[in-house]
């Protein structure tokens, strides 16, 4: 008992933002409050006031920087939030009140902070509106970051903690709040104990080619400040300590992963026994098509047609921006396949769609094809703005969040009257393909009619999984449950690459799942041919399935499916699916 | 003073950007400017936190109140402000 616990050279967790990397293990201590004087005297005022301002200066510089950072790195969908905390920060009354607190009742500036931002929070906890409830926690963050600078200035001069430049970030968790005070570049991987795959931290990592594993526990037994740690955010390791040659190994593989724009690979992706596996783009944006394609994509899985409407929130897009946009779409596309998704408000709240029904958009609800059959117009028109479009390149339809066959041919049937309807005639193109995306469990359960009634398929997994088993993947609290390695969400993925099969029609799989380098071989084994995703995780997933027979994936997930244990069944297809040793 | 009714009409209401942009074109002029909207207590014109704090949402009709030398120009340029939908697309 006494013995001392031997140090594993290895930490198995679970893999969020995929890379190699090596660095210094840096804990990051989890805010404590810390203890400060409740109150000051007379004669330190000034140099306490002084203390307080240069608190506030370094809390304003570090949200510039970091919203600098965070908008050419990942797009203003997420420097919004800064911009709140910069507005709360220069908050004339906000800051009066603290420093009022400090001179006239000789508060310490801790405290004053603290009470300052106590006695507005308990306003915002009486606001009926979730969303403008929500701002208090706003609010909270920039109390703790200006908290987070005196206990700086305090201890300035004591110690200067140097951060190294190549860090590695190690803590139970971390917020979007403590991981942005540290330079992103300088962050070279992450390792955690808990974090959501959907939280905006994991995001970041991810557009930022930053490595992340989550899922370890007791890290603090392990892994000390100043450790070598070797990172393999692919298949969720960490080597504590590693020899000079793994050292090696993982510099080589970090030095091809942080590369901007990975080497293309344009043959296709076969496996060992010649299977042919598509790989399309994932993308929004029209831009990113050539980037897609010329890292080895073989066309667009899927278009989100409601990234036109992040532009224009006024009313409808009308159809002639919309024919622009999707001409365009095509034309970048050249000859290859591209699947344009009908309008999909869901996730965020939109506020035209919003005014449209009365209430946010919800994740469940009105939205996908059943806002665009309540509108119709709305919707003949973004048909009809397609259907000029593949003048211009191969263009197909998928619709989204259906739920019964019924429903497919009500949509179909607009389709085919817009076709018939079409001035000019479409000419030779012949009638444009219709595919359901699957999403929604009914769909799953009813998969053989639905698909009698479409052309081809899109499973969309990040949905799927959270109807399934019931997670919000936005709730920081339950994003934990979101599983893809949970039986039932094996067994659906399976039943429906089974349904395509018999029906001889395509079926692609286009969320998350299918760029993880994990995840991807099992639906190639559960017998799904085609996978979209984004375009940097292509090069990775088609190297990734050449290492592998169609056989031997089937028998995998054959094994897998008779298991009833996420874990067990994540370990034991991680351990299958171990990388071969190099030759 | 000046008095005036004016209504949200921008897609994410008095959020915090908005806020800002109130809370600027306000500090630009020496008269008072204060917000309110039914149900909520009055706000400050010049404070982002204050005026959050009225959680008015798309739709909501704010009364704005100027006081000072500049009130004409100040209520002109803020009920603009608002009525243009803070200068934000939708």
């Amino acid at each position: 008992m006494s013995q001392i616990e031997s140090k594993p050279k290895m930490l198995q967790g679970r893999p969020l933002s995929p890379g190699a990397a090596l660095g210094t293990a840096y804990r990051v201590t989890p805010r404590v409050t810390g203890f400060f004087r409740l109150s000051i005297r007379l004669e330190e005022v000034e140099d306490e006031i002084e203390r307080l301002q240069n608190a506030l200066k370094d809390s304003l510089r570090q949200l510039y920087r970091v919203r600098d950072r965070l908008e050419s790195k990942v797009g203003r969908e997420h420097s919004f939030i800064i911009d709140a905390h910069l507005a709360i920060l220069e908050d004339g009354r906000f800051l009066q009140e603290i420093e009022s607190r400090v001179r006239k009742e000789r508060q310490s500036p801790e405290r004053a902070v603290r009470e300052t931002a106590e006695r507005w929070l308990d306003l915002y906890r009486g606001i009926d509106d979730p969303f403008f409830r929500e701002r208090g926690s706003d609010l909270e963050e920039v109390a703790e970051r200006i908290l987070g600078n005196l206990r700086r200035s305090r201890s300035r001069g004591e110690e200067a903690e140097e951060a190294p430049q190549d860090l590695v970030l190690v803590a139970p968790r971390i917020s979007l709040l403590v991981l942005t005070q540290f330079r992103l570049d300088r962050i070279k991987a992450l390792v955690l104990t808990q974090c959501g795959r959907m939280s905006h931290v994991s995001i970041i990592c991810r557009s930022c080619r930053i490595p992340v594993v989550t899922g370890i526990e007791h890290l603090h037994r392990f892994i000390r400040s100043g450790d070598t740690l070797a990172v393999d955010g692919t298949r969720g390791s960490v080597y504590l300590n590693p020899s000079p040659e793994e050292s090696e190994r993982f510099r080589d593989r970090e030095a091809q992963h942080r590369e901007q724009e990975p080497p293309g690979d344009p043959e296709p992706c076969r496996t060992l026994d010649g299977q042919h596996i598509r790989i399309l783009v994932n993308t929004e944006v029209g831009r990113e098509v050539e980037m897609g394609l010329r890292l080895g994509g073989e066309g667009i899985g899927l278009f989100r047609s409601e990234s036109i409407y992040a532009e224009r929130r006024e009313g409808p897009v009308d159809e002639d921006t919309q024919f622009e946009i999707y001409a365009d779409l095509a034309r970048r596309a050249r000859d290859r396949t591209a699947i344009v998704r009908t309008l999909d408000i869901g996730d965020e709240e939109h506020p035209y769609f919003s005014g449209l029904s009365g209430v946010p958009v919800p994740l469940l609800g009105l939205r996908g094809i059943r806002l665009s059959l309540r509108y119709p117009e709305l919707f003949r028109s973004q048909v009809r703005a397609i259907l000029r479009a593949r003048a211009e390149g191969d263009l197909k339809i998928a619709l989204p969040m259906v739920s019964s066959p019924a429903e497919v041919r009500q949509a179909r049937s607009i389709i085919g009257q817009v076709e018939s309807d079409l001035d000019p005639p479409p000419g030779e193109v012949g009638p444009v393909q219709v595919g359901i995306m699957v999403e929604v469990p009914a769909a799953l359960i009813e998969i053989d009619s639905m698909l009698a009634e479409a052309d081809f398929l899109l499973v969309g997994s990040n949905d799927l999984i959270q109807f399934l088993l019931a997670v919000s993947r936005t709730d920081e609290r339950s994003s934990d449950l979101y599983d893809p390695y949970h039986p039932a969400v094996m067994a659906s993925l399976n039943r429906v690459a089974q349904a395509c099969r018999r029906s001889g029609k395509m079926g692609l799989v286009c969320g998350e799942v299918a760029a993880d380098p994990q995840y991807a071989p099992l639906l190639v084994g559960m017998g799904f041919e085609t996978l979209s995703m984004n375009p940097f995780a292509i090069p990775e997933i088609k190297e990734r399935l050449r290492h592998f027979t169609g056989d031997h994936l089937r028998k995998l997930v054959s094994t897998l499916l008779d298991m009833s244990d996420a874990r067990e069944i994540e370990r034991r297809a991680r351990s299958e699916l171990q990388a071969p040793t190099q030759v | 003073m000046i008095e005036r009714r004016v209504k949200v009409c921008n897609e994410f209401g008095l959020h915090a950007r908005a806020a800002a942009k109130l809370v600027k074109v306000a500090s630009a002029f020496r008269s008072e400017v204060t917000l309110q909207a039914e149900g909520r207590p009055e706000a400050d014109g010049r404070s982002v936190l204050s005026i959050m704090l009225l959680a008015a949402a798309r739709g909501t009709d704010l009364t704005l109140r100027v006081k000072g030398e500049d009130e004409e120009e100040a209520s002109k340029a803020l009920v603009e402000l608002v009525e243009g939908r803070f200068g934000e697309e939708r």
